[in-house]
């Protein structure tokens, strides 16, 4: 009989261990009502007037450096407007990069009570498309709007409606290894970009780059980084292959499915086909990713977005590095997009949400983000009042200048989580020297097509 | 002399009988893994065979009943025969090796000698990390240009070989990886296995002229038929399931060599936005491995 009891109370304590990480269901009010207390306060002052206190549920990237920048920016809204948002504070649920997007999609699914979520800017419109955003054209006035580069409204919108500001934006240099391009005796006092192909100015010099002491055919020092393959950083040779408003430079059809016809064009194809004779013919480029491989002396020269300072800075300070424009067969060209407020639409907090995703996303609040993070910013405004933007021998305002001017976002569609996966593996095959590059080449846009035909009509 | 009555002796109301405080007793027993099964097991299988009658993704939830729409795709989906032969070849390279292996790891760390609880360990100590990090840490070791393999390998003269961006050496390189990961719980079942046959009958078999592998074949194998046949079978669910080093590694790459079925069904759940029609294949390969383990079983002619 103890021994019955003892089990029953052990039962007992094991289910009720499971249904409490199960989660607590929550009655929350439809979007736009006047907020309620949804639970754990966490480190809320003491409300204003007599407004109970809210905390908004942030599904964000893990970053440390947003973190901190995050903290304070939370503080300083808490005291903006005379206080008037003194009773809201923010709780974050982190998530690894590669994690962030299946989280959202879990959170939707199960109906957990976010309020907003980071975004990457091509899934904007995927999250619209699927009503995971609120549409928050009619809260932003044209003033606000024009804090942000184009670029950032054209990506968090979706058919003329506006659904994220921006947090940040991005865009690419050709960074180097200026002791190694000095050793080569390369002339880069021209910031302008070198130029790919086979009589392209760039090839013979990362060929000078290249370092094959042993002869091996494996260099020890490579001309150029071999970066991660993804759209964001591969996509760019392929539509600067092209020019403005062509097929191969767009990368899409205006309807936002159609790929047959624009990711294998010959002009993209001849692209794809230098690039894996990088790897295989002039031995320039790995046929692997190596993590900071320029960095570590393993490569000459990287294209990589701004963030590659802080990297260098932090853990390679004895590292000099340069910067020009990145290279292109046709047309200058950098891939923008960052990270997106998005407010769910099923918050509860909305008019909480909404003021503290204006005040995060406002030259205010985006100047925390650069403070810590030192990306670039979407806030245009902060070109001209940062130093590092002014001072023309920064390499920061090197690509600010190049984003305003030559800045492209990626293919605008919700099919872009798609995409981007068949992309990857397209770019794997690629770069592990699949002979058949017009064929593989083709197959994918149809891959790519067939994937999103399921969005058709979404811009009608 | 008056008759005895005959007593009546009143019954126990049901549930103070024996019988039903045994038989309550053992369920209260079995109950939290009852549970288990049923929040963690039934219950997503049976959500996921009603997702798979539907158009259903995370986002835009249960949008239309298809009926049997996603199976009679899958039968005619070119990518999903292709990623079931994979993961067939995948199969036939990792369960033969990691049984063989185990089987001789355990009867060399079984024998008597010093150090064999250290060597077990040594065995053991992989199968406790995490697959993410080992798969990463492989996949440096293995870089074509700056791995640490790859240097052993020139300095003896021999060419570099590219292990996860060949087409022909992805796959077997993922199954390396995953045999050293895995291998060592199949050594410790087998390792108590061996443990528990009596020496008496390895001594009358010497008495009678039985030589090593006459022990081994007549002995020691049908002695450990039960840990083999749970070892064979546990390989073949891990072989179908593969899907950590894939997703760290390859990505289902390069040309699809590594694309197996898991990760297949992952890309259209979670990549395509597909729930319902990976929920589909998950159900076939659900079916497919009863099947398979079924057979295995009756292979080793043991009814469980």
């Amino acid at each position: 009989m103890k021994k019955s009891i003892l089990l029953i109370v052990g039962i007992l304590l094991a289910l009720s261990l499971v249904l409490a990480a199960c989660g607590p269901q929550v009655n929350e009010p439809a979007p736009g009502e006047e907020s309620v207390d949804t639970g754990d306060t966490g480190d809320v002052e003491e409300p204003a007037g007599d407004k109970a206190p809210v905390v908004l549920r942030f599904l964000k990237i893990s970053d440390p450096l947003e973190a901190q920048a995050f903290e304070e920016m939370v503080a300083e809204f808490q005291t903006i407007e005379d206080g008037k948002w003194s009773h809201v504070s923010v709780e974050y649920d982190a998530k690894p990069f590669a994690e962030l997007f299946p989280a959202i999609s879990r959170a939707v699914a199960t109906g957990s009570s976010v309020d907003i979520v980071q975004a990457d800017g091509p899934d904007v419109k995927h999250f619209a498309y699927n009503g995971v955003l609120m549409d928050l054209t009619d809260y932003f006035t044209e003033e606000e709007m024009q804090q942000w580069a184009p670029q950032s409204i054209e990506e968090g919108s979706m058919n003329g409606r506006f659904y994220g500001p921006p947090l940040a934006q991005s865009c690419q240099l050709m960074w180097f290894n200026e002791d190694m391009v000095a050793a080569a005796g390369i002339d880069v006092s021209d910031p302008s970009g070198w130029t790919y192909g086979v009589d392209g100015t760039g090839l013979p010099n990362w060929q000078k780059l290249t370092v094959d002491e042993d002869g091996d055919g494996s260099p020890e020092v490579f001309g150029l980084e071999t970066s991660g393959p993804w759209d964001y950083f591969w996509r760019i040779p392929g539509r600067s292959a092209g020019t403005p408003g062509s097929p191969t430079y767009e990368g899409i059809g205006e309807d936002g499915i159609s790929f047959v016809g624009y990711f294998d064009t010959p002009e993209a194809i001849e692209s794809y086909e230098f690039i894996q004779d990088m790897v295989y013919e002039y031995k320039v480029m790995s046929a692997e990713q190596v993590t900071n491989q320029m960095l570590t002396g393993l490569a000459a020269t990287s294209v990589y977005q701004d963030m590659i300072m802080g990297t260098q800075k932090d853990s390679f300070p004895e590292f000099n590095m340069g910067a020009i424009e990145p290279p292109y067969f046709v047309t200058p060209i950098c891939q923008t997009g960052s990270w997106h407020y998005g407010i769910t639409a099923t918050t509860e907090n909305f008019e909480e949400a909404l003021a503290f995703v204006k005040f995060a996303a406002s030259d205010a609040g985006a100047e925390y983000i650069w403070q810590y993070k030192n990306q670039l910013p979407a806030n245009v405004n902060l070109y001209n009042s940062i130093d590092e933007f002014t001072d023309p021998e920064n390499p920061r305002s090197l690509m600010a200048e190049f984003f305003l001017e030559y800045g492209a976002p990626r293919i605008m569609t919700p099919a872009y989580t798609e995409y981007n996966a068949l992309f990857t593996q397209f770019w794997v095959s690629l770069m592990a020297g699949e002979e058949d590059v017009a064929g593989l080449a083709t197959e994918y846009a149809e891959l790519m097509e067939e994937a999103a035909q399921k969005y058709e009509g979404w811009n009608e | 002399m008056a008759a005895i009555s005959k007593l009546e002796i009143p019954r126990a109301p049901w549930w103070k009988r024996k019988k039903f405080k045994d038989a309550f007793t053992a369920i209260l027993f079995a109950l939290p893994a009852l549970v288990n099964f049923l929040v963690f097991r039934y219950f997503p299988i049976i959500w996921s065979a009603r997702a798979s009658f539907w158009e259903y993704s995370l986002l835009g939830g249960f949008r239309k009943y298809l009926g049997f729409g996603n199976y009679v795709r899958l039968f005619g989906d070119r990518l999903f025969w292709q990623s079931m032969g994979v993961t067939a070849k995948f199969f036939l390279m990792y369960v033969p090796i990691v049984v063989a292996l185990a089987m001789l790891l355990a009867l060399f760390s079984n024998q008597r000698k010093p150090g064999m609880g250290v060597i077990r360990a040594i065995i053991f100590i992989p199968v406790v990390t995490s697959f993410v990090v080992v798969s990463i840490i492989w996949g440096m070791l293995l870089n074509k240009d700056v791995g640490l393999v790859n240097g052993i390998i020139r300095s003896f003269g021999l060419p570099r070989i590219s292990f996860l961006m060949d087409k022909n050496n992805a796959l077997p390189t993922i199954a390396m990886i995953s045999i050293w990961k895995n291998v060592g719980y199949s050594v410790i079942v087998l390792a108590a296995g061996l443990k528990s046959i009596p020496g008496e009958m390895y001594e009358a078999a010497i008495v009678d002229g039985a030589n090593n592998w006459q022990r081994f074949w007549k002995i020691t194998i049908p002695m450990i038929s039960r840990q083999l046949m749970f070892v064979t079978v546990w390989a073949t669910l891990g072989a179908f399931q593969v899907f950590i080093p894939v997703y760290s590694l390859t990505q289902g790459g390069p040309s699809r060599a590594t694309n197996v079925i898991v990760y297949y069904i992952y890309s259209k759940a979670f990549q395509f936005g597909e729930m319902g029609y990976a929920s589909a294949m998950s159900m076939v390969l659900l079916f497919v491995l009863l099947i398979v383990s079924v057979l295995q079983m009756r292979l080793f002619k043991r009814d469980y």
